[in-house]
């Protein structure tokens, strides 16, 4: 009895321990996480509550704040205009990163070269490259159109038609961030056990069943990841817009945080600024639980 | 022993953040009077891309040599809105500013705020310096930096209005001279005609319209006789049938007429103008700095069309002191330092016109660029002048408005539909001046 008190105490001694040590490695995380993410949520939550200009006392203004977002047609195109890139950059990103990932993956020669390719423009700054896009695409003196020209069509409004706008957006956010999706599937592809291949190889089975009965369920933690956090970042969509037509042709691509910036940052109304970011928390937050919820239905976790 | 060091090095933390509490307590204490000079350096903020800041600060070692006072400048690269807004940012931040240069943009802003100290005592001290300025500067620019109550906030420092800029080359290739003065839009409707023209299959246009550009969008306007609001920022005007005019007059330069490209957001409208793709752009004294920079002299000005009026607009900048600076008896001297033509005709050499008429004179036709630049201060003591619309709610009127022209121009909207909603959301806005 006496020698199982002692173990006894001793295990928990040493899960005191542990526990102390893996907090302290939580700490740095947790501290940044309180600091830049909670505190600025519960902040921003109260803040809707207010009217304030950062240089006058905030003035408690009960819902104006929130009952302006139903109002304010300003508001509402918003997120109208980010339901939109969400339904363009969402498939473009999870899908053709995928496939890219894939075929690089799948590539005997040239990898190397295929993965710098792709990557390198992740690490180039987005308002350097996108003003040389602007340029480009430039609807009179852009040198796409210039070659639309040359093969006999007349100019394509880039980014001066609200429709066209889209597309221009979407093969910028395409080329410039497609290369950290890749990335993180490249690694997923490679963590697949070849075992898996090896066997379906041997039972005969096709490239394309393979790919969607082997490759794509031991990919999915890494497809719901991505599928995650694109979604998320889409809702916050900025650099692209901002720097390529800002927000224009007219309101066409004024995005929610874009919005934001302008009501916050641009007109100081930081109380209504905030209303509508938090709005947007809310969104983000239920979206990604019901995500949370259904991956059970789909993502693979147990394979090895 | 670990928790002994832990112990120690905590209550060592606390004693030194106590030690530096105590140490900012003292020297929020402090004021101007016992500071000695030498011991103050002051934080002047600029609004610009830093170009000019080597020579500012060369200018300002000259104020240290003859104060004792240190200066140290910030500058922030920015539209004149966005700075104003910036500076809201790091006032309400709690930062250390002493003196900052404000235009017209952001003025009604500051003072609604009560971010700006007036000047008025230190007028009162140093008559001779403040009359070398208000002797020479136009009354109307002096106008934009008093409140209601009559405080002044500024000495005028300089200011812009808006011109036309042609491409001489263009209008030598197609057999023009510089229009007259009070030349009409059908005149100008004729120029455009005859600088269009397509080489190669590249088009080559007449005009670049102010497309994102407040301020000289509404140079276009009060032209017209018309403006974004009446004169007490109480009630929108820019759907009266002479701002449709103007704008309708925009949309047809590029989808009737051809004459003008369809503007977009990262195409420098001045680079076109200097690559002769455009012939002629409407901008104030600022592109100077763009021509000598590329070394480009076919360049001429002349006064906007006078669709049925020649008035001139004006935006005009000066040294606020603020607030909740510490030594703000050093930073009004300091202000009143630069407001000088001393300073100003060593700093004002490109770019913004001086407000002193005198300065403006011998510094523009120093330079003899544009051909007739004189228009830049010929007017500059008239009072016929128009400020440009800067209600306390400027951010949010620039953006109405330069969303309106971007339906009009790039989307085509209907004119006056447009032009309308503006002007229901500009109202909703401006009843809060009533």
């Amino acid at each position: 009895m006496k020698g199982q008190k002692i173990t006894s105490v001793y295990i928990k001694s040493k899960n005191r321990k542990n526990n102390v040590a893996g907090y302290l490695f939580l700490a740095p995380t947790l501290i940044l996480f309180i600091g830049f993410n909670f505190i600025p949520i519960i902040l921003a939550f109260a803040l809707s509550f207010t009217k304030y200009n950062l240089i006058t006392t905030p003035e408690f203004i009960g819902l104006e704040n929130i009952m302006r977002i139903f109002h304010d047609s300003n508001t509402l195109i918003s997120f109208h205009n980010t339901f939109k890139f969400l339904l363009i950059l969402v498939p473009i990103h999870v899908g053709l990163g995928l496939i890219l990932a894939f075929l690089v993956y799948k590539a005997k020669r040239m990898q190397f070269f295929f993965r710098t390719a792709i990557y390198f423009p992740s690490i180039v700054t987005t308002a350097s490259v996108a003003i040389a896009w602007g340029y480009i695409f430039s609807t009179d003196t852009g040198v796409i159109n210039y070659f639309v020209r040359l093969l006999g069509g007349s100019n394509i409004p880039w980014l001066t038609d609200q429709t066209m706008v889209y597309v221009t957006i979407g093969l910028f956010s395409f080329w410039k961030f497609i290369g950290t999706t890749f990335l993180y599937y490249f690694i997923g592809l490679q963590n697949i056990p070849e075992g898996y291949y090896e066997a379906a190889r041997i039972d005969g089975s096709s490239s394309l069943h393979t790919f969607f009965h082997i490759t794509i369920p031991l990919l999915s933690p890494t497809i719901f990841f991505v599928m995650i956090t694109n979604i998320v970042g889409v809702f916050q969509i900025f650099d692209e817009p901002y720097l390529l037509t800002a927000g224009g042709p007219g309101t066409a691509t004024r995005t929610v945080a874009l919005q934001i910036y302008q009501t916050a940052f641009k007109e100081m109304n930081i109380g209504y600024g905030a209303a509508i970011s938090f709005l947007l928390f809310l969104i983000i937050l239920v979206i990604t639980l019901i995500q949370y919820a259904g991956q059970n239905k789909w993502v693979v976790y147990d394979y090895e | 022993m670990l928790k002994k060091f832990l112990a120690m090095a905590l209550t060592v933390l606390m004693t030194l953040t106590l030690a530096a509490c105590a140490g900012s307590g003292t020297s929020d204490s402090d004021n101007t009077d016992t500071t000695v000079k030498e011991d103050i350096t002051l934080t002047l903020l600029m609004c610009g891309d830093g170009t000019t800041k080597e020579s500012l600060d060369k200018l300002l070692e000259r104020y240290t040599e003859e104060t004792g006072v240190k200066v140290e400048t910030l500058f922030i690269a920015a539209t004149w809105g966005d700075y104003v807004t910036k500076v809201q940012t790091m006032v309400g931040g709690g930062e250390d500013l002493d003196a900052m240069i404000l235009a017209i943009e952001g003025v009604s802003k500051f003072l609604d705020m009560g971010i700006a100290e007036p000047i008025d005592d230190w007028i009162q001290e140093n008559q001779e310096l403040a009359n070398a300025v208000l002797d020479d500067t136009n009354p109307m620019h002096q106008e934009i930096f008093k409140d209601a109550e009559g405080n002044t906030y500024a000495l005028p420092f300089s200011y812009n209005n808006v011109v036309m800029h042609f491409n001489t080359q263009r209008l030598e290739e197609a057999g023009l001279e510089l229009p007259e003065e009070n030349w009409s839009k059908e005149e100008f409707l004729a120029y455009c005609e005859a600088l269009t023209t397509e080489e190669n299959g590249v088009k080559k246009y007449a005009v670049t319209l102010p497309y994102g550009e407040y301020f000289c969008l509404e140079a276009w306007l009060i032209n017209n006789n018309a403006a974004y609001m009446n004169e007490d920022f109480t009630e929108s005007t820019i759907n009266s049938p002479e701002s449709v005019e103007i704008f309708q007059l925009m949309q047809d330069l590029i989808y009737k007429y051809g004459y003008a490209p369809i503007p977009e957001q990262n195409v420098s409208a001045i680079e076109q103008l200097m690559n002769g793709q455009v012939a002629m752009g409407s901008w104030g004294r600022w592109p100077t700095a763009n021509y000598i920079a590329s070394d480009f002299t076919d360049v001429a000005v002349q006064y906007l069309p006078s669709f049925q009026t020649n008035q001139q607009i004006f935006g005009v900048d000066g040294i606020f002191v603020l607030k909740n600076s510490k030594n703000i008896e050093a930073a009004k001297d300091l202000a009143g330092w630069i407001s000088q033509k001393e300073f100003a005709s060593e700093y004002l050499t490109v770019g913004n016109i001086p407000c002193l008429n005198t300065l403006a004179k011998e510094k523009i036709d120093e330079l003899g660029l544009p051909q007739n630049a004189e228009i830049f201060y010929k007017d500059a003591l008239t009072t016929d002048f128009k400020a440009v619309s800067s209600p306390p709610q400027y951010a949010e009127m620039s953006n109405i408005v330069l969303t309106a022209l971007s339906d009009i121009l790039i989307n085509q909207a209907d004119v006056q539909a447009t032009l309308d909603d503006a002007a229901e959301q500009m109202n909703t806005i401006l009843s809060a001046n009533q």
